[in-house]
């Protein structure tokens, strides 16, 4: 696909026309193109099978009061949804070089969501990107309870799903063009998990989510964590840019990063940051 | 920036980044790039030629068609005419030795031969035979078991009704082995056919 198409198509979902929902584990969020509604299920964390239900109510009411002073929600014939970790999980996976064949290769990233996340292959869809070579390559995986229950819910609001991602493919593909570093690391933190990508020559190395210690976090509680991957995943290069987005993007430059490193806010257009 | 360099940008420029993760669980619909349109458009110009000449070879094919049973048409009817034309008109030379043949045949030989057929018996023996039909006279040599049957083999054959006379020119007794016998010359005339 031509570069001016690729344009064309991110651009598809007009702002003022696609609400933007995201969930997190304890805590949704809707954005109509004006104001951002958030919303909490407080101590109770619904599952895929309650999700509907619970946010149905919420979510009616939010897109009848979010417009002030145009009738924005009346707009909104899209919704995209963006999915955190407890909806989602997101893997990167380094096929071995027997595996070639598509079902080997099918089996190699169940097992190893199941493995790593917990996830079951009957009641779970996992989506895995097309694999080119050696290259890695990265693997999602929601509910498909979850995924009828998003559908249910825009059809009763009368919107077109036009998107379901997990939040660090989301916030990959807004930010993307932010990023000028062919070496460095992707932060997303939300809902005290921080879902950490390092990448070197452009090239994916690794990809991590974890709870964070403390729920206040900055950058430099990911400095353990990115030294970590760094050294367990053979990164080469010396220094890198480490990228921040999500709940607690406001960080500064924190002297505990790896020796090279410099921290950068990054700017979502969804308003994640 | 203006727009050829903002083109030259997105062609040519590679980001540093790692692509774009292609993962929604919302199949993207993906608009066609401009080399399928150009698929597109050229199997469908092909489509569109190959519908027109099979068209126009149909139409050129029932007009063959056509064309062809009009000539066969033709052609049958030439044959048939000039079949018509070749028996209407008969050569002169074999019409002539038609017109001959079927005069002889109208004559009385044949009556003459049946004659002798009918007349003839156990007892007579034709040897030769000598007929003119320009003379209306026939000549016959023959044997006999005697000389009566000889006269009864002449008498009989003068009474048919197409004939004029017969008459033993001569006879003579022969002896056979251990049999005698009488040979004879006959001659006869019959009436012209009317």
């Amino acid at each position: 696909m031509s570069p001016l198409w690729r344009n064309w198509l991110r651009f598809r979902a007009h702002p003022s026309r696609c609400a933007r929902l995201h969930l997190g584990a304890t805590g949704w969020r809707l954005d109509t193109g004006e104001l951002p509604h958030a919303g909490t299920w407080g101590d109770l964390t619904p599952t895929a099978q309650t999700l509907a239900a619970s946010l149905n109510p919420a979510l009616g009411s939010a897109l009848a009061l979010a417009p002030a002073p145009a009738p924005a929600a009346a707009q909104c014939k899209q919704l995209a949804v963006v999915l955190d970790a407890h909806w989602a999980r997101t893997q990167l996976i380094h096929y071995p070089p027997a595996l070639r064949e598509r079902r080997e290769r099918q089996g190699y990233v169940e097992a190893l969501l199941r493995d790593t996340h917990g996830v079951d292959p009957t009641h779970w869809q996992i989506l895995v990107e097309p694999c080119y070579g050696d290259e890695a390559v990265f693997a999602c995986a929601i509910e498909q309870a979850t995924l009828s229950a998003l559908q249910t819910l825009s059809q009763t609001h009368g919107l077109r799903l036009i998107s379901v991602q997990a939040a660090f493919v989301a916030c990959w593909q807004a930010c993307r063009q932010q990023v000028t570093s062919a070496h460095g690391a992707l932060a997303w933190l939300a809902d005290g998990r921080v879902s950490l990508g390092v990448w070197q020559h452009s090239r994916w190395l690794a990809l991590r989510t974890q709870r964070l210690q403390q729920t206040n976090a900055g950058a430099a509680d990911l400095a353990p964590l990115l030294q970590l991957m760094l050294t367990s995943n053979g990164y080469a290069i010396e220094g890198g840019i480490l990228y921040l987005a999500g709940e607690k993007g406001n960080h500064t430059v924190s002297p505990l990063l790896p020796a090279g490193w410099t921290a950068q806010t990054l700017v979502m257009a969804g308003g994640g940051a | 920036m203006n727009l050829s360099d903002w083109h030259l940008n997105i062609w040519l420029h590679r980001s540093p980044a790692p692509p774009a993760i292609a993962l929604d669980f919302v199949p993207q619909r993906r608009w066609p790039n401009a080399l399928g349109w150009l698929l597109l458009v050229t199997g469908a110009l092909g489509s569109l030629n190959v519908v027109l000449d099979y068209r126009d070879l149909g139409a050129e094919l029932a007009a063959t068609q056509n064309r062809l049973s009009r000539e066969t048409r033709h052609l049958d009817r030439a044959r048939r005419e000039a079949l018509d034309k070749s028996r209407e008109t008969v050569p002169e030379a074999q019409l002539r030795s038609a017109v001959e043949l079927a005069r002889l045949l109208q004559g009385r030989n044949l009556d003459v031969l049946t004659d002798l057929e009918r007349v003839g018996s156990e007892d007579i023996g034709i040897l030769s035979l000598n007929q003119s039909a320009r003379d209306q006279q026939l000549k016959l040599t023959g044997q006999a078991r005697s000389l009566k049957a000889a006269f009864d083999f002449a008498r009989a054959l003068a009474a048919r009704p197409g004939m004029l006379d017969a008459q033993i020119n001569s006879y003579e007794f022969k002896q056979v082995g251990s049999v005698e016998a009488v040979g004879f010359t006959l001659n006869a005339r019959w009436k012209e056919a009317p």
